[in-house]
């Protein structure tokens, strides 16, 4: 308790001293920030490879090219999103200052996640320090070497009292949850984000949660079933599944079931070759409780491809289960693994029902050669995000709010996003002393006459 | 639990669609806008009895800001409404990249007594507007006026979406307890917790519209008389009971010697020589406000006011002098008639005095130089901040209206309103074809690939030009 205290206490007294607040400071620990993803990209990598046996190029280009492209666009769109915003003015207020101003909350938490375990603590912390915020940073302890190595690294290049990593598991973060912030981002599961928003409650801090849970991928007839498949397996096995917006499960018809499943067989022989295991570029489950966990999913089930799996190295192969049905094991939660379930489907209407009788999904997907189906099934349904004739890209674009709804979270963050959700915005109303007269219609002694005017 | 039946009834209107079309929410919304101007007489009467508020106040508070908003709202909606076209990267030039506004579902607005309308429709427009169906959980304080709402409401708006709860504060507990898709909340900090608590077992998105004790900072260089008139006049609209009001006064003791004449002149100008035969002046809404309020009289001096009427709930309205921090005025919200002046010697010993409370709903200064408005404005946190007046930031619906830390989280009025109850969907349409532009981020990944990958994703940052 005291650790945790005298941490955030000191975030707490440096916020206040003013020194996270100039333009020029927040930019300053940005560039410090660029500095070091390319001084330590060595280390980095290292770090995700140790952890999720990450290949150097999906390690680089989800993980690193994303913090770089982040940064880039934050620091040189800092001054214009700080910039206080005028407002449109009404008639009593014409010759007043309206405004809204951005100013930093004071200090944020961020807690990350194991998958992508760089870049859940960079991104969001790149938009708290350029809202002028003092960040503590919690990183996922289930990747613990990057977890180490940004403990390492983040003092080394940022100010040390303003933006301090804790490490640790669950009593560590139960600790640090009791101490009081002024923002929470939290990414991880349901479950947790119902914890760290009731400690939240306590506090009156608000919270984004990015969570998760099982986003659909529905294939129309109607659609180029070999493009689909590619795009859908990229998404689906990237990280061995293990990514929040994974398409976690696909709806479609009987009829193109088959075919749908030996467009993935070729697919995955062109991405990984005929050994799976072999294949630099193919990630393992992160630890033994959680390939236990995707394994028992596949049990009763009809294995269409894959399903082979290795203890020891946590492996378990790129696995696609036909006509599964809805109440089974792997179709009640969030699967993040590199199994992919096919639930059939009659109709449009059919899978709209079935998608609308579950949670609220992060992500959800469609594909088809008709653009009015696909407007009508965005349309139709509620997501957090949605992308159509792809999967997973709609997080690659910083314009977009990235975010879930329902159980799949609140809140969103991502380039000015960020910057919003990390800021006050504070509403401004500056008169003059003068010009008194104006104000007499609303004092008393009330009268109909100034009513009726 | 005895609102699962109600809930789950507006659950599936919801998800019949029905509340999603613009022209049935442009339906809805002028219906609001009818139940104004038919009740304007009942709603004018019902808050005289409740609180002896002020037909004036009452009309602009209940009636015109609430038809501000809707005609705000009416005026924009079809706008607010559309699909955001968000600027792409190179990657998305030939997609589709928009924002979605998607309604939440089945919301929930718990409103106060002190503007028992008001506070409860200004959310309901934006609620309507976004295509949500909604419980409308008004106060059992303002008794009247929750009889007018619960016997009337339905007669305007589609009883399959919108539906009226009353009670006291088991049947808000039990009500809490259901699944909504958004909580709008506005009140007291501790049951802002106990909303906020509740709504995390469901996950549920809320927006808490609280309170504090907000500063008033009046410096020396200032038009005494108008800052006297501006400031009496936020203080005792409504008798004081409103979130926004200055709560007390940071001055020099010369300052306060001066003020205090000024006061006196701005309340008689304001209310006659004696306020209780005044028709503008309101009062406490209930024996144990009043009681409350009684004992908050025990600070500083009475300087201006102190009368009390206990059988009409009158208190006079009050400025107190010399209060100390420590004085009971100063330990919570007034929400009352009474302006505390606490002296402070300069204006940087009333930021640091403002700096070390909880961060209030509204923050005030008043001072002809405008740069000291500004250093208090800078050096300082509160939702919103007004300078040189009171409460009028509020009225200005482009601003939008929240608190931060203990007075509150997210924001509303005009648009904002809207987006507190949109669920903002980021949504990527891509090309079919196109196909070999995907291959640098397929497996086998080679060298070459993530030189692609880099080259067409990467954002590089512009050079910061070196003449200037």
């Amino acid at each position: 308790m005291e650790r945790m205290q005298q941490i955030v206490g000191r975030a707490r007294a440096a916020f206040n001293s003013g020194r996270s607040r100039p333009l020029e400071f927040r930019i300053q620990q940005l560039k410090a920030l660029v500095r070091m993803v390319q001084e330590k990209e060595k280390e980095i990598l290292a770090a995700l490879k140790a952890d999720l046996n990450k290949c150097g190029h999906n390690a680089y280009s989800h993980e690193i090219l994303g913090v770089l492209g982040e940064l880039a666009l934050t620091m040189e769109k800092l001054p214009s999103w700080a910039a206080p915003q005028p407002v449109k003015k009404n008639l009593l207020t014409m010759r007043d200052e309206a405004y809204i101003g951005y100013e930093p909350l004071g200090v944020v938490l961020v807690i990350g996640a194991w998958n992508y375990p760089f870049v859940l603590v960079m991104q969001p912390l790149i938009g708290a320090i350029a809202a002028g915020n003092a960040v503590v940073v919690k990183p996922s302890e289930v990747s613990g070497n990057t977890a180490r190595l940004v403990a390492e690294l983040l003092p080394q290049y940022l100010d040390k009292e303003l933006y301090p990593v804790v490490t640790g598991g669950v009593p560590e973060t139960t600790e640090l949850l009791t101490q009081r912030f002024d923002h929470i981002l939290y990414t991880g599961n349901t479950a947790v984000g119902k914890i760290v928003m009731a400690a939240a409650a306590k506090h009156l801090t608000p919270v984004t949660l990015e969570l998760g849970g099982k986003s659909p991928c529905y294939i129309d007839k109607d659609c180029d079933l070999a493009v689909a498949c590619r795009r859908i397996t990229w998404g689906k096995f990237m990280n061995c599944g293990q990514t929040c917006i994974a398409p976690d499960y696909i709806l479609c018809d009987p009829s193109i079931q088959g075919k749908v499943v030996e467009n993935i067989r070729e697919t995955l022989k062109e991405f990984y070759g005929e050994d799976v295991k072999s294949s630099p570029d193919y990630e393992r489950i992160i630890n033994e409780h959680h390939f236990k966990r995707v394994k028992s999913l596949l049990e009763g089930q009809k294995i269409a491809l894959g399903g082979e799996t290795d203890e020891a190295s946590c492996f378990i192969a790129p696995t696609v289960l036909t006509d599964v049905s809805p109440e089974s094991k792997v179709m009640e939660e969030e699967i993040f693994g590199p199994v992919l379930p096919i639930v059939t489907v009659k109709s449009v209407e059919e899978a709209i029902e079935f998608i609308n009788g579950r949670e609220k999904p992060l992500a959800l997907y469609v594909f088809s050669n008709n653009k009015q189906l696909i407007k009508r099934i965005i349309s139709e349904t509620s997501s957090g995000g949605v992308t159509g004739n792809d999967v997973i890209m709609h997080y690659f674009l910083s314009t977009l709010p990235f975010g879930g709804v329902g159980h799949s979270g609140m809140g969103a963050y991502h380039g000015k996003h960020s910057f919003e959700t990390f800021s006050h915005r504070r509403a401004c109303l500056i008169k003059d002393l003068k010009m008194e007269s104006t104000n007499k219609m609303r004092y008393p002694p009330g009268s109909q006459k100034k009513v009726d005017w | 639990n005895p609102y699962a039946g109600l809930v789950s009834h507006l659950r599936a209107s919801w998800l019949s669609g029905k509340t999603r079309p613009m022209e049935y929410r442009v339906a809805q919304l002028e219906a609001l806008g009818r139940f104004l101007d038919d009740k304007k007489q009942e709603i004018l009467e019902a808050t005289e009895l409740d609180m002896g508020k002020p037909s004036f106040e009452a009309f602009f508070s209940e009636i015109l800001l609430c038809k501000n908003e809707l005609n705000v709202t009416l005026n924009n909606l079809c706008h607010w409404m559309k699909d955001e076209h968000v600027d792409k990267n190179l990657v998305m030039q030939l997609d589709s990249a928009f924002i979605r506004k998607d309604p939440y579902g089945v919301v929930l607005i718990i409103a106060p007594w002190n503007y028992p309308i008001h506070l409860f429709l200004v959310p309901l427009i934006g609620a309507i507007a976004a295509g949500n169906c909604a419980i409308i959980k008004p106060s059992e304080i303002s008794k009247n006026t929750e009889r007018l709402i619960a016997e009337t409401l339905s007669c305007y708006l589609d009883n399959d979406c919108f539906a009226v709860v009353t009670g006291g504060v088991p049947e808000t507990t039990r009500l809490l307890e259901n699944k909504f898709d958004y909580i709008f909340f506005t009140g007291i900090p501790p049951v802002g917790r106990i909303v906020m608590t509740a709504a995390a077992k469901h996950l549920t998105p809320v927006t808490l519209e609280l309170g504090g004790k907000n500063p008033c900072y009046v410096s020396d260089t200032c038009d005494i008389s108008n800052v006297a008139r501006r400031v009496a006049w936020g203080r005792f609209f409504n008798a004081g009971q409103t979130c926004i009001a200055p709560d007390y006064l940071l001055c020099t003791i010369e300052m306060q010697e001066k003020l205090m004449p000024a006061l006196r002149e701005a309340i008689t100008e304001f209310f006659g020589p004696n306020p209780q035969e005044s028709p503008d002046f309101g009062r406490i809404v209930s024996d144990k406000q009043f009681q409350r309020l009684r004992a908050l009289l025990g600070s500083g001096r009475v300087a201006i006011g102190g009368q009390m009427d206990e059988a009409e709930r009158y208190i006079a309205p009050t400025v107190l002098a010399d209060v100390l921090p420590s004085d009971p005025a100063m330990q919570e919200e007034i929400f009352g008639p009474i302006l505390p002046i606490v002296v402070i010697a300069n204006m940087d010993e009333a930021i640091d005095f403002i700096n070390a409370r909880p961060r209030p709903l509204a923050l005030y200064t008043f001072s002809c130089d405008s740069k000291i408005v500004n250093q208090v404005l800078e050096r300082t946190s509160s939702g919103g901040f007004c300078g040189n007046d009171t409460l009028m930031h509020v009225t200005l619906t482009s601003l939008p209206f929240g608190g931060i830390g203990n007075s509150g989280l997210g924001k509303y009025h005009g648009k904002f309103t809207f987006d507190t109850f949109s669920h903002h969907r980021g949504c990527l349409h891509r090309n079919m074809g196109l196909e070999t532009l995907n291959t640098p981020r397929y497996p086998p990944y080679t060298q070459q690939k993530l030189g692609v990958l880099t080259a067409t994703f990467e954002v590089k940052r512009r050079g910061t030009c070196t003449l200037l």
